[in-house]
């Protein structure tokens, strides 16, 4: 799967198997798989195993986005960002922003993928892109967008309104 | 396709947009789940999310957000308030959330300034019954806009009055319009008797008690106050809550020992301190306050930013605390108005070995006899250095870029003559230019002679994106020598490719041909050109000149932070 690793370092060259939920199994190489701090965790509890590592929540199209994802940046240094360092929708690089050109569905897979396999930046970007499809929008038009229903009775809503009016756009 | 997501994603999304008002609020009202999810981020920092509006919009939205947070009170804490002669609505019902508990950031000013304003807000627009039941103000709302205007011109005297005035006032007040001076005595009066002043304590205490993690503690005010204003910190509950407490901020003309003892209780883990001295009556209680501070510096586990303002006594004793007890944690450094006369602080400050920023701001004596710039200690890890307003010699300029060289990033020289004599500065631009090739943020003043070492300077740093230079304003008036548009035309020669902000600041402005000819023969491509003083000008025409290039022209005067987020191209001024 993942090929054209730019180190030659042999530890990297290591393949790693994973299982999708179909069963489907998956070759990648080991600093691609270690992206997941899930894997990563894993690989050093087990220790050297060429058993496949089975990922009953993904499924097989969602795993091989989250491998690209994580081919491309193989090369990155990923860096934990702690609570209060800001963070912003509008830092998406160009290939991150193309790599999110899905539709809503695998959108949300991947958002729930990234967050199961523990990888940091594919979350970020992920959120940052659905933050982006949420921002500046109504309620009602989020409601369209992801086709959620209302579910406040009209009296819980009013009371959410009212206690919240200090920060109403008016 | 996945039912939406689930609680710890949208959380994660929220994150992002933790500083949108708008979508935030939009998102409450989605569902419930959205709404349980997004509470938390619109009540961490409520404060923080209306410090851009307006102030008539302010006077509106202060209300609103304290009324919540009254009605979050106990039973008991509001028959109290109401007991002393509050006017709290008695039908408040139970509120959908526990509001109190999501602060994370509190400053008691600012909470005392809302609370003046929902005091004055429920006295006017909640229908007030009288004898026969008739309501007793029928234009309550341009009511409450007068009171707001009494208040806000009421508040800036007294912040330069004490006590003593402040009751005098009243009374003024009161002989001029007795209907206003009714409203305006409820939150006007000192505390503790002041009603503003018990339900801002009810507030606080409410925090104290039921706030999970307050990460942000500021505890000032803008005026007088009595020192019990100021002991949030000894409230039932302030140790656990205060606990996980990153940033401190202390200020005020009150005795800080008590303060600064309970916080050295209840915190160890502070990132940030900024402190404001004020000297005391006597000499005793400034050395309690200093011992007191130094225990707080003393007891933290990694304090990464100390700010202190106004620090002159034993300044080198707290200084040397910070060295042995935070050496290798501080990363930044900041002095506003303090005195160095007395220690050799450039010694002290060489302990710091990861110091990443250092400021001086409106320092004095910083060029002292004690200093010595023979000693070889460095700054390694530097990347900021900055001098406003105070003049600093350039021995010990110099001593300080050869010290950190390589490593500076962002570097400011201050913007007049009053950071220092013209020989100094064309030393300390050599200095630079030696030292210094990795300069990417630089502020400088120039002025006839001194120009062409300051652009031979700039013309070293390769990697430079902001630039900031203030002309000297004498040359202009006097029609002689630098004047902008000549400055102009020399400085398109020298400046890097690599430039995206440039502000002048400069009491003149330049013509439009000058400008026209700069910005053709620039060869980087600008995203802001900032010019103080723009309003004489012909506005539409410089426009048109920044949008062929696709940039932005901004006065100087523009908070800076903000500048980065407008992007569409053109003129946008700001007084």
């Amino acid at each position: 799967m993942a090929t054209g690793s730019t180190s030659t370092n042999i530890s990297e060259l290591k393949k790693i198997k994973l299982t999708s939920s179909e069963g489907t199994e998956f070759v990648v190489d080991k600093d691609v798989g270690e992206k997941s701090i899930l894997l990563k965790n894993m690989l050093e509890d087990v220790g050297e195993n060429d058993m496949a590592i089975p990922l009953p929540n993904v499924t097989g199209p969602i795993l091989t986005k989250v491998i690209e994802y994580c081919t491309h940046h193989r090369d990155d240094f990923f860096i934990s960002q702690d609570d209060d360092n800001k963070k912003t929708s509008d830092d998406i690089d160009e290939w991150d922003s193309e790599f999110c050109k899905v539709d809503q569905g695998t959108l949300f897979e991947l958002i729930l993928a990234a967050n199961y396999l523990d990888i940091k930046p594919l979350l970020d970007l992920t959120c940052k892109t659905v933050a982006n499809m949420i921002k500046g929008k109504s309620p009602e038009e989020i409601r369209k967008t992801f086709n959620i229903a209302n579910d406040f009775t009209p009296e819980e809503e009013i009371q959410v309104k009212r206690e919240n009016e200090w920060c109403e756009e008016r | 396709m996945a039912s939406f997501l689930p609680n710890d994603c949208l959380t994660d999304i929220f994150e992002i947009l933790s500083e949108d008002k708008i979508t935030l609020y939009s998102c409450l009202l989605v569902n419930r789940q959205w709404c349980n999810s997004v509470v938390p981020f619109l009540w961490r920092k409520p404060f923080d999310l209306l410090k851009y509006l307006t102030y008539n919009k302010l006077s509106t939205r202060h209300p609103k957000l304290i009324h919540s947070y009254v009605a979050c009170l106990s039973e008991e804490e509001r028959e109290m308030l109401i007991r002393s002669g509050i006017k709290i609505p008695t039908d408040f019902p139970p509120t959908a959330f526990n509001y109190s508990a999501f602060l994370r950031h509190l400053d008691i000013s600012e909470l005392y300034h809302a609370t003046s304003l929902w005091c004055m807000y429920i006295d006017c627009i909640y229908p007030v019954t009288g004898d026969n039941d008739e309501k007793v103000y029928n234009n309550s709302s341009t009511r409450y806009s007068e009171c707001v205007g009494c208040y806000t011109a009421m508040r800036i005297k007294l912040a330069r009055r004490g006590p003593e005035k402040r009751r005098q006032r009243q009374v003024e007040q009161e002989e001029r319009n007795f209907d206003l001076t009714e409203l305006m005595l409820n939150q006007a009066q000192p505390p503790p008797t002041g009603k503003v002043y018990l339900v801002w304590q009810s507030l606080c205490k409410m925090f104290m008690r039921r706030c999970l993690i307050l990460k942000y503690l500021c505890i000032t005010s803008p005026y007088r106050q009595p020192d019990d204003y100021y002991m949030v910190s000894a409230y039932p509950g302030a140790v656990k809550c205060l606990s996980h407490l990153q940033y401190f901020e202390c200020g005020g003309r009150f005795s800080k020992s008590q303060v600064l003892e309970t916080i050295s209780k209840a915190c160890r883990n502070l990132q940030t301190i900024k402190y404001y001295m004020y000297p005391k009556e006597n000499n005793q209680m400034t050395m309690n306050e200093v011992n007191s501070l130094i225990e707080l510096i003393q007891v933290q586990s990694s304090l990464t930013e100390f700010i202190i303002i106004r620090g002159g006594t034993r300044l080198g004793n707290i200084i040397m605390t910070l060295g042995s007890s935070q050496a290798t944690s501080l990363k930044r450094l900041e002095f506003v108005r303090c005195d160095f006369e007395h220690f050799n602080w450039l010694k002290e400050l060489s302990g710091f070995i990861n110091l990443k920023e250092l400021v001086f701001d409106g320092c004095r004596n910083l060029s002292n006899n004690l200093i010595s710039t023979s000693d070889t200690s460095s700054f390694p890890q530097l990347t900021l250095l900055s001098s406003l307003n105070g003049i600093l010699s350039a021995d010990v300029w110099n001593a300080l870029i050869g010290r950190s060289g390589s490593s500076l990033q962002i570097l400011d020289t201050g913007r007049g003559m009053s950071s220092g004599l013209w020989q100094d500065h064309m030393s300390v631009l050599e200095t630079i230019g030696m030292h210094c090739p990795n300069i990417t943020h630089f502020t400088s003043y120039t002025f006839v002679g001194v120009t062409p070492k300051l652009f031979e300077t700039i013309s070293g740093f390769h990697q430079l994106e902001e630039l900031t230079i203030a002309l000297d304003r004498f040359s202009e008036y006097e029609g002689r020598g630098l004047c902008v548009n000549k400055f102009l035309t020399l400085l398109a020669v020298h400046l890097a490719p690599t430039v995206r902000f440039l502000h002048v600041v400069t009491k003149k402005p330049c013509n439009v041909d000058s400008l026209r000819a700069f910005v053709r023969q620039f060869r980087g491509n600008f995203k802001f050109f900032g010019m103080k003083e723009l309003w004489d000008v012909d506005v539409g025409t410089y426009a048109g000149i920044f949008r062929e290039l696709n940039s932005v022209l901004l006065p100087l005067d523009m908070y800076s932070s903000r500048i980065r987020e407008i992007k569409t191209p053109g003129i946008f001024l700001c007084r």
